[in-house]
């Protein structure tokens, strides 16, 4: 399971400081298959993100160590998704006290997003019923199979599905990134940690999307059934985006 | 003979022309002038009588040498500019943007 908090991690990457300021700097994604993608990270307080390291570990205090694993693993680059973020918000990052621009993180729920069972309405749970077997999208915009755009001062971390259905009935992901469709990814909640039934599966690459980019993310249901996939992840926004209970 | 205006007008430039001859190059050409407005004029009805060809040009004086142009560049004109008062301008300190130039690098491998 490894390390289980954001703290640790922070540290282990000598970003958790409590003075100073990180300088501006090049986020260079380097792909397996050799593409490197760049973002430009904002100055910011280190201040900010120990900031975000103690809320989130405070956040995911009582979840299963599985998940806070999760987010320990990406750690740094949810930081850096911060930093990218901040180039527009301009503002910092400070958390549950936030205001104006100043960026916080919240966990993703279903609220946030659009319900891809009907357009340009949101969702109200992440419970879904499925009649057939069948190829749904599972993340996309406010009308019908459009994509998932983020605005200028937000973005989204993504790490891993778990599902609660009684009877999952999803078995792959799909995500098209960038208008670049990438491999499917099974997620057969049956066959996951069966020895303490929590049925997490990660995702091989983390996805973050930073400001302005578009994401579809499609599922396969293979059997009818009340499915209960939901996304583990963040999404981080400005303050003044985070006021609404029933939709931020 | 000339029978009309139009024709005494292109005989009268004899006159400014043999004075033109004598100026240095560049002075005003009237003679080039009248010839152009000769051209222009409406057609007027010939004269009812044709009058006799102009007097000729009298011989005129040689005119004293005229100075040289100024020393300066190859147009004669001189280096320099009087009347204006020049003041230094304070040096600019130009700032670069922050994307201006090497960004030190954060390598990842992690995520699309």
């Amino acid at each position: 399971m490894g390390n289980t908090s954001v703290v640790e991690a922070m540290k282990a990457a000598g970003l958790y400081k409590d003075t100073g300021r990180i300088e501006e700097q090049m986020l260079k994604t380097i792909l397996p298959n050799g593409e490197v993608r760049e973002h430009k990270m904002a100055e910011i307080d280190y201040f900010d993100l120990m900031i975000f390291a103690d809320e989130l570990d405070i956040a995911l205090k009582y979840e299963n160590p599985l998940i806070q694993s999760l987010f320990a693993k990406n750690a740094v680059g949810i930081a850096n998704l911060i930093r990218v973020i901040n180039v527009e918000s301009g503002s910092g990052f400070k958390d549950s006290v936030g205001s104006g621009r100043q960026l916080d993180a919240v966990l993703l729920r279903a609220e946030q997003f659009y319900d891809p069972d009907s357009s340009t309405a949101m969702r109200l749970t992440w419970e879904r019923e499925i009649d057939e077997a069948k190829d749904e999208t599972f993340f996309e915009g406010a009308t019908a199979d459009s994509v998932l755009t983020m605005a200028d001062e937000e973005g989204i971390a993504l790490l891993g599905f778990v599902d609660f259905a009684e009877l999952p009935c999803c078995s792959a992901w799909k995500l098209t990134y960038l208008s670049v469709a990438y491999n499917i990814q099974i997620l057969d909640f049956g066959l996951t940690d069966y020895q303490n039934a929590y049925p997490l599966r990660e995702l091989k690459q983390p996805l973050f999307q930073y400001p302005k980019e578009s994401i579809k993310g499609e599922v396969r249901y293979f059997r009818a059934g009340t499915d209960d996939m939901q996304p583990i992840g963040l999404w981080i926004k400005m303050s003044s985006n985070l006021r609404s209970l029933g939709s931020n | 003979m000339a029978k009309n205006i139009q024709q005494l007008l292109v005989d009268a430039t004899k006159y400014p022309a043999a004075v033109e001859g004598m100026l240095p190059e560049g002075a005003p050409a009237i003679s080039a002038t009248l010839a152009d407005v000769a051209g222009k004029i409406p057609v007027l009805p010939d004269f009812i009588i044709e009058i006799p060809d102009l007097p000729a040009v009298p011989e005129l004086p040689q005119l004293p040498a005229l100075p040289g142009p100024p020393a300066g560049n190859a147009a004669g004109l001189p280096r320099f500019v009087t009347g204006a008062r020049v003041t230094p301008v304070t040096k600019q300190v130009i700032i670069p943007s922050p994307a201006v130039g090497v960004i030190p690098e954060v390598i990842t491998r992690r995520g699309l």
